[in-house]
């Protein structure tokens, strides 16, 4: 007789169901699914989040000025010809389709942060009825959750440049910031045709020239100047003029800069981007990127050798690979090993070394502050000749002492034996070193006495 | 990359051990890892001995790159980590617009890895949402116990809410049964009611987790169970999960989603 299967119990829980966990698995019609996920998660704001009172405003303010636009399209004139035309629904659906795109489209400009400081900004003017508002940078801090009034600064900056906003007025003295205005995607999109600006779509920044000087993002910067010169400079031609813009200029490692751009000369509108920086073990760089490289290597190489001392090692050509430091201007690199040599304590071994300092300018190189670490770095240099000497040749030359030292110890000593008196031993050698023209050195006598006395 | 998010409600069901030692058992297959936990206990660190510098919450709000937060654990696998400032990532990502998709746009671009996992707290945050809209694809663990059960409900009613205001929909790839005790009889009503909800689903049932003491030893020592006891069940079983998820990845690599999914007997064990 087969053996009767048991009943076990199951446990009931409200709103789960097989039947509405059905929802939920994975499909093989999803394809509408995946379109709408890859069109909503794939660097689009999101327009579906939950809505509060101050979104639903924000949508139907979009909506209106939307319909407004449709409204200027619509033609009066009877042409006889018969056109379908779709339900209001499929209009409605067709603008959110529209909208998206046009987010889609200006969101892949903005990097993450300025992404974050437009949206609140557009948030905040268009709920208020499309009127410029004020945004110091602890309002703008607190909304977007950004925690650094540097990176809203940056952000600012960059989306005046990239004509996401305008600056209305700047307000120096009002209690409540500058006043600024969003523009809604389309006009953004217009307004950069309109200047020639081109976005390049990976790094965010400003590719084409575009004459603005002097962009003033109305927030005002406590920190005057990060450095202040003591070192009277005979150049009067500073060879880094004042970042106030961002506008890009191609650089070759030639050592005299107009600009101070952001991305290096190599990669604007280059294919061979792509393939660089989407793989570190890319093997596949044509010969002309392969050209730049090398001359860009070889610029830092001299560079850095020239600031440090140090020859080029492999641990230091492994983190000018690894860090892509070929995508860093020269300039940038340049500052940062000066940098890094002045601020250290100790010697410099490596250039990775200077890998923080170079982010930090990366981020920001106030304007003229290469040309002063050039001249304090000649000044200490020229002040202090063996401050950068090369480590192994101090080494060296102490050893070739200290050998020296002990052998005339030795010798004193065997002319000296039973009447070993320590005063009369320290002059005896230094009288032989006089005679041999060694140089006398305390600290190695008394360390070459020490390890023949160990009793002591 | 394939992502996939490891979630449920209810604490202790055993999520980030199951991640990290699936995570051993497909870079032993020879698939590269990324781990990225949003719990803010920081419970894979931890389980890892490690003291990251950079974690999830320099990542998503301070902007660090994502190279300088990924730290390769071990061969073929690679973690963001946690701490408890992961708690305060939360807070400032609350008054931002689409806060839901931070992490989106963060780990933008980034696809080099083989498979992604995204460890999350036993909560409802809204890191936990970043997480599913950013993997989309959920893996359920569940552990034999009533509470455990509940726990995935009400992941699906979070599910529910996505499917509400977002308009898509999440899709809980596979239920992942853990601390499975042959000899209990909550063990068998546990299962019993994840065949009753998921059988005739193409939600993949994996071959359950048996309860095994070396995977508590394993974590103690800071190892993953393949490295401190590769002959226990608890890895041969993970290894079997690995496996079959290998298998749905490599089935699905064209389609994307849903296909030929593997017969009921193979998912059940």
């Amino acid at each position: 007789m087969p053996k009767k299967k048991r009943q076990v119990e199951t446990i009931k829980i409200e709103g789960l169901s097989s039947e509405t966990v059905k929802e939920f698995e994975p499909r093989e019609d999803s394809q509408k699914d995946d379109a709408l996920w890859e069109n909503y998660f794939k660097g689009t704001p999101n327009l579906f989040k939950l809505q509060t009172n101050k979104d639903k405003l924000t949508v139907s303010t979009i909506e209106n000025i939307q319909l407004n636009e449709l409204a200027t399209l619509v033609t009066p004139v009877h042409t006889g010809v018969t056109t379908t035309v779709d339900s209001l629904e499929d209009q409605t659906r067709g603008k959110e389709q529209r909208t998206r795109e046009e987010y889609i489209s200006l969101d892949a400009t903005h990097t993450a942060m300025e992404a974050k400081v437009y949206s609140v900004i557009y948030r905040e003017t268009v709920v208020k009825g499309s009127d410029p508002q004020h945004f110091g940078a602890s309002r703008l801090m607190s909304l977007t959750g950004i925690g650094s009034d540097k990176t809203i600064r940056k952000a600012i900056k960059n989306l005046i440049a990239k004509k996401s906003i305008a600056l209305v007025d700047p307000y120096p003295n009002h209690p409540m910031g500058a006043m600024y205005k969003a523009f809604p995607p389309k006009e953004i999109i217009s307004a950069r045709k309109r200047f020639g600006i081109k976005i390049h779509p990976q790094t965010k920044k400003i590719l084409s020239h575009y004459t603005v000087t002097n962009i003033n993002t109305g927030v005002p910067t406590a920190v005057n100047t990060p450095v202040e010169t003591t070192v009277d400079t005979q150049v009067k031609n500073t060879a880094v003029t004042p970042v106030d813009n961002t506008v890009v200029t191609p650089v070759k490692g030639t050592g005299v800069h107009n600009t101070t751009p952001y991305i290096y000369n190599n990669y604007i509108n280059d294919g061979s981007m792509k393939k660089i920086e989407s793989s570190s073990t890319s093997s596949i760089i044509n010969d002309d990127v392969d050209d730049k490289a090398f001359n860009h290597r070889n610029y830092i190489i001299s560079l850095y050798e020239r600031y440090t001392g140090n020859h080029w090692r492999i641990a230091d050509n492994e983190f000018y690979e690894n860090k892509k430091i070929l995508n860093i201007i020269p300039d940038i690199i340049e500052a940062a090993i000066i940098a890094s040599v002045l601020r250290s304590k100790a010697k410099i071994n490596s250039l990775a070394y200077c890998e923080g300092v170079i982010y930090e300018f990366q981020e920001d190189l106030p304007s003229g502050y290469l040309s002063y670490l050039r001249a304090k770095w000649k000044d200490i240099k020229e002040r202090i000749p063996s401050a950068h000497e090369d480590m192994s040749v101090i080494e060296e030359r102490y050893e070739t002492i200290k050998k020296d030292i002990r052998r005339i110890v030795n010798i004193v000593r065997q002319g000296r034996a039973g009447m070993d008196n320590e005063e009369k031993l320290k002059d005896d050698v230094k009288a032989y070193c006089e005679k041999e023209n060694v140089p006398f050195d305390e600290g190695i006598y008394n360390k070459i006495v020490g390890e023949h006395t160990p009793n002591r | 990359m394939f992502k996939i998010t490891v979630a449920n409600q209810k604490g202790g069901v055993g999520k980030t051990t199951s991640v990290l030692n699936l995570s051993a058992a497909l870079a032993e297959i020879g698939k590269k890892v990324l781990i990225i936990d949003t719990d803010a206990q920081g419970s894979i660190a931890t389980l890892l001995n490690t003291k990251p510098k950079d974690t999830l919450y320099n990542f998503l709000i301070e902007g660090v790159k994502f190279e300088e937060c990924v730290v390769n654990v071990r061969p073929n696998i690679y973690s963001i980590f946690s701490d408890k400032k992961t708690e305060l990532a939360e807070m400032h990502l609350v008054p931002v617009m689409g806060r839901e998709r931070t992490l989106v746009e963060r780990m933008e671009g980034i696809d080099h890895y083989d498979i992604c996992f995204v460890d999350c707290a036993p909560s409802l945050s809204l890191l936990q949402t970043n997480a599913v809209i950013y993997t989309r694809y959920l893996i359920l663990p569940i552990s034999m116990d009533s509470l455990a059960i509940a726990g995935a409900s009400h992941v699906q009613e979070t599910f529910v809410l996505l499917k509400k205001y977002f308009q898509v929909i999440p899709i809980i790839l596979g239920i992942l049964p853990t601390f499975v005790d042959a000899r209990l009889s909550i063990s068998d009503q546990v299962l019993s009611t994840i065949h009753e909800v998921w059988g005739d689903t193409n939600t993949i049932i994996f071959p359950s987790i048996r309860v095994d003491t070396n995977l508590a030893k394993a974590n103690r020592y800071h190892k993953t169970i393949f490295e401190y006891a590769p002959q226990s069940r608890a890895a041969e079983d993970y290894m079997h999960v690995a496996e079959i998820l290998i298998e749905f990845i490599e089935k699905n690599k064209d389609v994307k989603f849903g296909g030929d999914l593997l017969a009921q007997e193979e998912k059940t064990g």
